[in-house]
């Protein structure tokens, strides 16, 4: 689950990491209010889930209320990456002496905690991965004891860091473990870490995504209606991202998917959309629900539905599929060939039940590599 | 022969009455998988599938010898049930539990250091010792006994790979699969060990997808430490970077676990890389002929 700046930062001014103050309008009223409450000297930063804003035009800095009022109305309007702008923060400006960058993620090949730390603040940390990779601190945590200070402050003595502003970065970082390992962090980031004129180190922007696993145990997190159509699909225990080609995909399993999605491309035609089943194939509402989510999708012109049963069964699966069907012939919303190949347990019953259906929709393959020839001559490549 | 489980292998299912545990576990017992204990907290003493309860692992240690579990206790408790394991040091754990937190697996990782245990999951489809055992969600019928010893962090696509590796004509020892989320308990790496000391296991095909660096460094490793043929295929090759693909490891991030990254690696460490499930059991196929061949 990935936090909201604003959110992110509510739970490191909890933690003691001092934050720039300031207030978040969801109005371009809002937003001149909190000019004027807070004197000026403000900067306006779109609250978005995605990167790149400061490029998109996202950040700006008024020089009166009514300059607040016509940019937050900008912003607010505003598409980031296709996520429409809600929210505006409107924050102090920071008086900006060096900047850093520091940030914990759980690192996947250690299975542990890596806490990153690098003098470049402001730079986006994949980038400076690729460019300078040299420049960033690495310290692995183990997670039994949690972080120790002496660790951080060895890298920042090999960074070059001066004594006086050690400490001041050793606490932040620190407490954004605590914060980490108190809320399941997957990655929590602050670039830039900020050191103003007078010395203070501030968190200036905030980056927290918190593992998807944990979030039923963490009641203090935000609750938010579902955004986008993946959030949706998750919402129905399916995993589905959405893609820029024409063929739908539903199948079981992640990996499996993918071989979908690469078998298509081996023959130049490209996928609408991954949607992996996963442990909810057993019930036959989980493949109803998944060929209503492919199908809202305009591009989708042909679906491809690819299983492999293991642990679920090919014969519910296929009575879920023939009652999708049903409802969307009475609905007469259904214009979309449908070519499925069904394998694993119970996968005669499971073709048998799929050929009794008349619609002329359907089509069956046994072999995977026909489905996919199928799919395509019926899809077509896409404009 | 095969790896870690066979058909003497005396199995605990923890969780066992639960809706996937007792699903499962009929599934297992199907299979011909000696099932000789299960626990349920709660229903100790009881029955189920003419396998005997108990409330605690400990109590089914000091009746049962046990040589592996396998759990499919709720997300939340998957930390407990696998310490509970160490306890009674049970020296093969399988988690096919989705969605555990990566915090516990990370915990659960320091812990089991050491310990000799060695740990599957989570997220993991389980292994099955073909036409001997089987401990997970395997389609059974899938599998003959035969000289390829399979290795994936995908679950339904290795099935498919073993389909087509069985309608080769081949068969398998075993298929493993080391699960689909960030932290693992075992590696490409362990298994590909297990592999290359197994007798009967003559050809291993590893199945990777995009994500995490485990392909590489299961690359690194064939090439000073595996002397038996490796073939592979990575699920992945068209997926777009930055986005979760089913699996939470499964993403690409900045340039890190990307297909063509594995690729390579793998190339260079003579590994053939198949684009198709029918291609990687034709590698297998030549590289079973090129073994023979030798002999």
């Amino acid at each position: 689950m990935k936090l909201f700046e604003f959110e992110a930062k509510g739970f490191f001014k909890k933690a003691g990491i001092p934050v720039p103050e300031g207030v978040v309008a969801d109005t371009a009223e809002g937003a001149r209010k909190a000019y004027e409450d807070l004197g000026g000297n403000v900067v306006l930063k779109s609250q978005v889930l995605a990167g790149g804003r400061g490029k998109a035009g996202g950040v700006k800095f008024p020089k009166s209320s009514d300059e607040a009022f016509a940019m937050a109305t900008e912003i607010l309007n505003m598409k980031i990456k296709d996520m429409p702008v809600e929210k505006v923060l409107v924050e102090r400006a920071l008086d900006i002496k060096k900047e850093f960058y520091l940030g914990i993620i759980t690192d996947p090949d250690k299975g542990c905690p890596l806490l990153m730390f690098s003098a470049e603040g402001g730079v986006e940390i994949e980038v400076l991965a690729a460019e300078k990779p040299e420049a960033i601190r690495k310290v692995f945590i183990d997670p039994r004891y949690g972080l120790m200070g002496y660790q951080v402050q060895f890298e920042l003595q090999q960074a070059g860091l001066p004594q006086e502003l050690q400490n001041g970065i050793i606490n932040a970082a620190r407490r954004l473990y605590q914060v980490y390992w108190d809320m399941d962090g997957e990655l929590i980031e602050i670039n830039p870490l900020v050191i103003t004129s007078e010395g203070k180190v501030i968190a200036a922007d905030a980056k927290f995504n918190v593992d998807n696993s944990a979030v039923p145990r963490h009641p203090e997190l935000p609750k938010r209606p579902a955004r986008t159509i993946e959030e949706r699909a998750a919402e129905l225990g399916l995993s589905y991202v959405l893609l820029d080609g024409n063929i739908g995909i539903i199948s079981n399993g992640a990996g499996l998917t993918m071989s979908a999605m690469d078998f298509l491309r081996e023959y130049s035609s490209s996928p609408a959309n991954f949607l992996d089943l996963g442990g909810g194939a057993t019930q036959a509402s989980a493949i109803k629900n998944g060929m209503k989510i492919v199908f809202e999708n305009p591009n989708v012109t042909a679906l491809l539905i690819y299983v492999f049963a293991g642990g679920p069964r090919c014969d519910v699966i296929a009575s879920g599929v023939i009652e999708a069907l049903d409802e969307m012939e009475k609905e007469k919303s259904l214009r979309t060939p449908i070519v499925a190949t069904l394998h694993g347990r119970y996968k005669e019953e499971g073709m048998k039940i799929l050929s009794a259906s008349k619609s002329p929709y359907l089509y069956l393959e046994t072999e995977v590599e026909d489905a996919v020839r199928k799919v395509i001559e019926l899809g077509g490549h896409s404009k | 022969m095969s790896i870690l489980i066979n058909k003497d292998s005396k199995v605990l299912s923890q969780g066992i009455t639960g809706k996937l545990g007792s699903f499962a576990t009929e599934r297992m017992v199907e299979y011909g998988t000696k099932v000789v204990a299960g626990i349920t907290p709660g229903k100790g003493g009881s029955e189920t599938m003419g396998v005997p309860i108990y409330n605690t692992v400990r109590e089914a240690v000091r009746v049962h010898q046990i040589d592996a579990t396998i759990l499919f206790v709720p997300p939340a408790f998957v930390k407990e049930a696998i310490f509970e394991a160490l306890d009674a040091e049970i020296k093969l754990i399988v988690v096919a539990v989705e969605r555990m937190p990566v915090k516990d697996m990370m915990m659960v990782k320091q812990a089991i250091k050491g310990t000799g245990t060695i740990l599957i999951g989570p997220n993991s489809p389980g292994i099955i010792s073909a036409e001997e055992c089987s401990m997970g969600y395997f389609p059974g019928d899938v599998y003959r006994k035969g000289p390829v010893g399979i290795v994936s962090r995908s679950g339904t696509f290795s099935y498919q790979v073993g389909d087509e590796i069985t309608r080769a004509g081949l068969g398998e020892t075993s298929s493993l699969g080391i699960g689909g989320d960030p932290v693992t308990g075992c590696n490409f790496v362990d298994i590909l060990k297990l592999y290359e000391e197994d007798p009967e296991t003559k050809v291993i095909t590893l199945i990777g997808e995009i994500g995490r660096t485990s392909e590489e460094e299961a690359a690194e490793y064939i090439q000073s430490n595996v002397s038996k043929p490796v073939v592979s295929i990575i699920a992945g090759r068209t997926a777009p970077p930055g986005k979760t693909m089913g699996h939470a490891g499964a993403i690409i991030t900045g340039g890190r676990g990307s297909y063509d990254s594995k690729v390579r690696a793998l190339e260079k460490a003579g590994v053939p890389v198949a684009k198709t499930p029918k291609e990687v059991a034709s590698l297998a196929r030549e590289a079973l002929k090129k073994v023979k061949s030798r002999k």
